[in-house]
């Protein structure tokens, strides 16, 4: 079953690398998929067609059977990226393309196409401009904690308060309905009696499979 | 800027058009096949002609009447213009051996009449004319009887409905000769058939509205013609078939005289199927590449490119006695997926990859680079402009530390 996935992803791989990323090749290795090469980053503004790439990088990306279940790791080996947490870069090499919970909870669509032209390309955008200018094109995150706690209070649309986080993921990690619990906003009333409407948008907003990423994500700050 | 600096090449789309045109085969050639063709046309029925009675006619088929010809690679190479000779008669008045004599007494008075040095060959199907003068063709006649009956109850029974509603893509099928059938020499019902002009028809209808797009730019561009109406389609070239134009040098190229190169009819059917009404080569060549291999169906572990006016014909039956061809099919769309994306995606529009040079011949790209004009690329503005853009489009992402 896990080869089987792994065959149908290398094919949506190569099928979506083909032709739009040229200098990229796609293969099975150790049980992963991996995709390396040269990334090109492309305009896609009709004005800028024929201006060729606006950049590249050379990279490696990690894709495991289960994606989108297990984030890609990708790491950008002898490019002129300097490697610190100012390029979002990490101690182990790999890249900070983005806190996966918040990409997974704000699109629709997770495909490997809408990761290779969202996060993938908007990070190496980003890295081109912030090597020319100094600054990142689209803001960029807190590092460690401080940048989740941001994420996720804007996409729960609660308070920056890591506690009132937790249990507001902790609710939306569960099958609803859990109208039993205590309801977040303190007023000391059960969930049935008090913000039932709000949460029940809010669940269908956060699916618990992606909730419960971001509450495993948040916990692995809090245990540190 | 001088008018000169505005006649250059400057953007991918217009270095693929002049390529694509220099690849094409010459007007004052096309004039010349057509001439041919209709002389020949002129000749069988004439007065005198032994099968004017069947009112003989002469029309293209295959690329010639697809609009997808190419100039042959080298020097010395023919074009072959593939054409069909129909006879208003029926499977009583012929044999298939019959018919093919019928055609090939007229067809041999043809070329001893106008000194042709060769006389015409005798093949599996087809009477061929070689032209051994400036213009190099080999003119591949195929005689043939009208079939639509036969042809129409075929798919009715065969359930291809959605063939049969559409009377064009039917009514013009033919029965033709072969000389390996079993029949060959049997007065029967039972012939091989054909439908070129059939398949021409779904052609052109995966063209959607490029045909009159195109016609209306040569209207606004040469006043000899006073309305769209005026211009013949073989004039105009649409992005489907500059595409496939392009797609088939890179095939000749990549498999210079390897008999299993992928044939033409499956490049061009699967192109056309994957074809999306794209206003510029750049993106129907995109839509082509990326799309091709998902229109390659697999029937019980037996890969079919059905032939869109009788899916009962598989384009790629030579796959399952040959896997080299079904490979050599593979590994030359891989290339092509990376020569043109090496272009499109991640080169200037004055810069042409070496690999994509090679496969579209040196000596072709060398007539088009004194036309591209040469400019400074806007690196920098064009990554701030397409950031902006990700901005405005909702897209945005930002990156993160551990």
């Amino acid at each position: 079953m896990r080869e089987f996935r792994l065959q149908r992803l290398l094919r949506t791989v190569r099928s979506v690398i083909a032709f739009v990323q040229p200098r990229l090749s796609a293969s099975i290795k150790n049980g992963n998929v991996i995709v390396e090469g040269r990334f090109v980053v492309t305009p896609t503004l009709a004005e800028h067609t024929s201006d060729g790439a606006i950049a590249e990088f050379s990279i490696l990306v990690v894709l495991a059977s289960s994606y989108p279940n297990i984030e890609p790791r990708v790491s950008a080996p002898g490019n002129n990226i300097p490697q610190t947490p100012a390029h979002h870069m990490n101690d182990d090499g790999s890249c900070c393309v983005v806190i996966w919970e918040e990409w997974l909870a704000t699109n629709e669509d997770n495909s490997i196409q809408a990761y290779f032209d969202g996060p993938l390309k908007n990070y190496f955008l980003g890295q081109h401009i912030k090597l020319a200018t100094g600054n990142w094109p689209f803001g960029e995150r807190n590092h460690g904690k401080e940048g989740i706690l941001d994420a996720f209070a804007e996409i729960l649309d609660c308070a920056r308060n890591e506690k009132k986080i937790e249990y507001l993921l902790r609710i939306l990690s569960k099958d609803w309905p859990r109208g039993h619990w205590i309801c977040p906003c303190k007023s000391g009333q059960i969930i049935r009696k008090c913000c039932v409407v709000d949460l029940k948008t809010l669940s269908e907003k956060i699916p618990s499979k992606i909730a419960q990423k971001m509450l495993s994500r948040l916990r692995s700050y809090i245990l540190k | 800027m001088n008018m000169i600096d505005d006649k250059k090449l400057k953007t991918h789309e217009e270095v693929l058009e002049a390529i694509a045109e220099a690849i094409d085969i010459p007007e004052h050639l096309d004039e010349i096949a057509r001439k041919r063709y209709a002389s020949i046309g002129d000749w069988l029925d004439r007065k005198d002609s032994s099968i004017s009675q069947y009112d003989p006619e002469i029309s293209p088929q295959g690329s010639f009447l697809l609009g997808t010809v190419i100039r042959p690679l080298g020097d010395s190479g023919n074009y072959d213009v593939d054409l069909v000779c129909t006879l208003k008669a029926t499977k009583n008045d012929f044999t298939m051996a019959e018919l093919k004599d019928a055609v090939g007494v007229e067809i041999k008075s043809y070329a001893k009449t106008n000194a042709m040095k060769k006389e015409p060959d005798d093949g599996r199907r087809c009477w061929t004319l070689e032209y051994s003068d400036s213009a190099n063709f080999h003119m591949d006649i195929l005689p043939a009887l009208p079939n639509a009956d036969s042809y129409r109850v075929m798919l009715e029974s065969r359930m291809h409905f959605s063939v049969v509603a559409n009377e064009g893509l039917w009514s013009k099928a033919i029965a033709i000769t072969d000389k390996t059938d079993p029949n060959f020499r049997v007065r029967c019902e039972d012939w091989p058939v054909s439908n070129p002009k059939g398949y021409a028809v779904w052609f052109t209808s995966r063209q959607g509205d490029a045909i009159t797009a195109r016609k209306h730019t040569v209207l606004a561009r040469e006043s000899i013609y006073a309305s769209v109406d005026e211009i013949p389609e073989y004039k105009i070239k649409t992005p489907l078939q500059r595409a496939i134009q392009l797609l088939k040098r890179h095939r000749d190229t990549t498999f210079e005289g390897d008999e299993n190169k992928p044939i033409s009819i499956i490049i061009t059917t699967l192109a056309a199927h994957c074809y999306n009404d794209e206003a510029t080569i750049s993106e129907a060549l995109e839509s082509i590449l990326k799309g091709m291999a998902n229109f390659i169906e697999d029937r019980n572990g037996e890969k079919w490119v059905a032939n869109p006016v009788n899916p009962e014909e598989n384009f790629a039956d030579k796959w399952k006695e040959d896997q080299d061809k079904e490979k050599k099919f593979y590994s030359w769309l891989d290339a092509a997926q990376r020569d043109f994306g090496e272009y499109l995606r991640a080169s200037r529009y004055s810069d042409i990859p070496d690999a994509l040079q090679e496969s579209l011949t040196k000596a072709t790209v060398a007539t088009v680079l004194p036309l591209i004009a040469v400019t400074a690329p806007a690196i920098v503005s064009s990554g701030v402009a397409e950031a902006a853009k990700i901005a405005s489009d909702g897209g945005a992402t930002q990156p993160w530390c551990k």
